[in-house]
């Protein structure tokens, strides 16, 4: 005997459906710096790029193409934690570093930080320098948060209707 | 003067929508708080009685917008001896007018829900203050403040400089369907929900 579905029970298929969905499918997502000019930086001073690494993400990837145009750079990828610590203590952790660039420098590396965290590539020259860089930046991610925002609305609503069920039972 | 116009709107707009949801929150729940629901609900056609709400709530939102604009004519006019362009006063209007029937859309379908209200006031004043808070957990794309923001920027870039730089073009199709449209969906599901409702209540 087939059954009309209610309201209620759509929401809850819907909302259901959608976090599971949501929880399980990976996105991937490409993010580009593009070029904007030449950054000039002297020693003492760094320039820096910043990006965001959501939590749940995989297969981070890293595609930096780095022109000199004169000088010499040191390029270090670090962390959050270790982009704090920095100033203070010489000895900190980095995912990648290159030191003594001098020219052109092509470079694809992945890496797996262990949480979400923002990461920061830091460019420290040792003379006056120049350069100018393209960076791209991949990675897989779920859409967790949405998906636990949906999870939980379907389950609210999921409990209500239990309960209701049960009472009237 | 484009610039100066639209920073007077941005910071209009944490109020703009409370006096939408003051107007509101109890234009059904009301009926329901003073009993007269059963007599006018069993007299009247509902698709009547609904279209009469939608009728005098646009209108109401009208004048109020109006009454809006003339004052920032006024005040502008007087503080900085400038006029504002028509260009921007009818940009501005439209985006306004907009944000404003969100909330009141937002409102009266809670208010034909819930029959109630303090709920029908409470959880969009709540979503106007603390919609951010999705934009902080990365769940920009349940807050109606950052459409509003997108598409905002989106209509300043465009008449105040003529052009505009559009970074994600999906997006500002989303938003822009989302910013103008949600209100409209929201009025549809409400128009349904309406005719549901239980006057024995």
């Amino acid at each position: 005997m087939s059954r009309k579905i209610t309201q209620q029970e759509f929401i809850i298929l819907f909302f259901s459906i959608t976090s599971i969905a949501l929880l399980l499918i990976p996105f991937p997502k490409t993010i580009i710096y593009s070029a904007e000019g030449i950054s000039i930086v002297t020693p003492g001073n760094y320039s820096r790029d910043e990006f965001i690494l959501p939590w749940r993400s995989y297969d981070q990837q890293i595609d930096l193409n780095l022109t000199l145009v004169y000088g010499n750079l040191s390029l270090f990828i670090i962390d959050r934690e270790a982009f704090s610590k920095w100033h203070q203590d010489p000895d900190f952790q980095t995912y990648y570093q290159i030191e003594n660039i001098t020219d052109t420098l092509i470079l694809s590396i992945q890496f797996n930080p262990p949480i979400a965290q923002s990461m920061h590539i830091l460019y420290i020259p040792s003379e006056d320098s120049s350069f100018y860089r393209e960076l791209k930046i991949t990675y897989t991610f779920f859409h967790s948060n949405y998906g636990f925002f949906f999870l939980s609305i379907a389950l609210i609503v999921g409990g209500r209707y239990g309960y209701v069920k049960i009472k009237n039972r | 003067m484009g610039q100066i116009f639209f920073s007077q709107l941005s910071q209009l707009m944490p109020v703009l929508p409370l006096i939408s949801i003051i107007i509101t929150a109890d234009l059904v729940s009301g009926e329901f708080y003073n009993r007269t629901a059963i007599v006018l609900y069993s007299n009247i056609n509902r698709n009547t009685f609904i279209r009469a709400k939608i009728e005098f709530l646009v209108v109401s939102l009208v004048i109020y917008v109006s009454l809006l604009w003339i004052s920032l004519i006024i005040a502008t006019s007087i503080l900085f001896h400038a006029v504002i362009s028509f260009n921007h006063l009818i940009t501005g209007y439209v985006l306004v007018f907009t944000l404003m029937l969100f909330y009141v859309s937002f409102s009266f379908l809670l208010s034909s829900l819930t029959q109630n209200t303090f709920v029908a006031f409470l959880v969009p004043f709540f979503y106007i203050y603390f919609s951010d808070f999705f934009i902080a957990l990365d769940m920009e794309l349940l807050s109606y403040n950052y459409y509003r923001d997108t598409v905002f920027s989106f209509f300043k870039d465009i008449s105040i400089h003529s052009n505009c730089t559009i970074n994600d073009f999906p997006l500002l199709v989303f938003s822009l369907f989302m910013y103008f449209g949600l209100p409209i969906i929201l009025f549809i599901v409400m128009y349904f929900e309406f005719k549901k409702i239980d006057i024995r209540v």
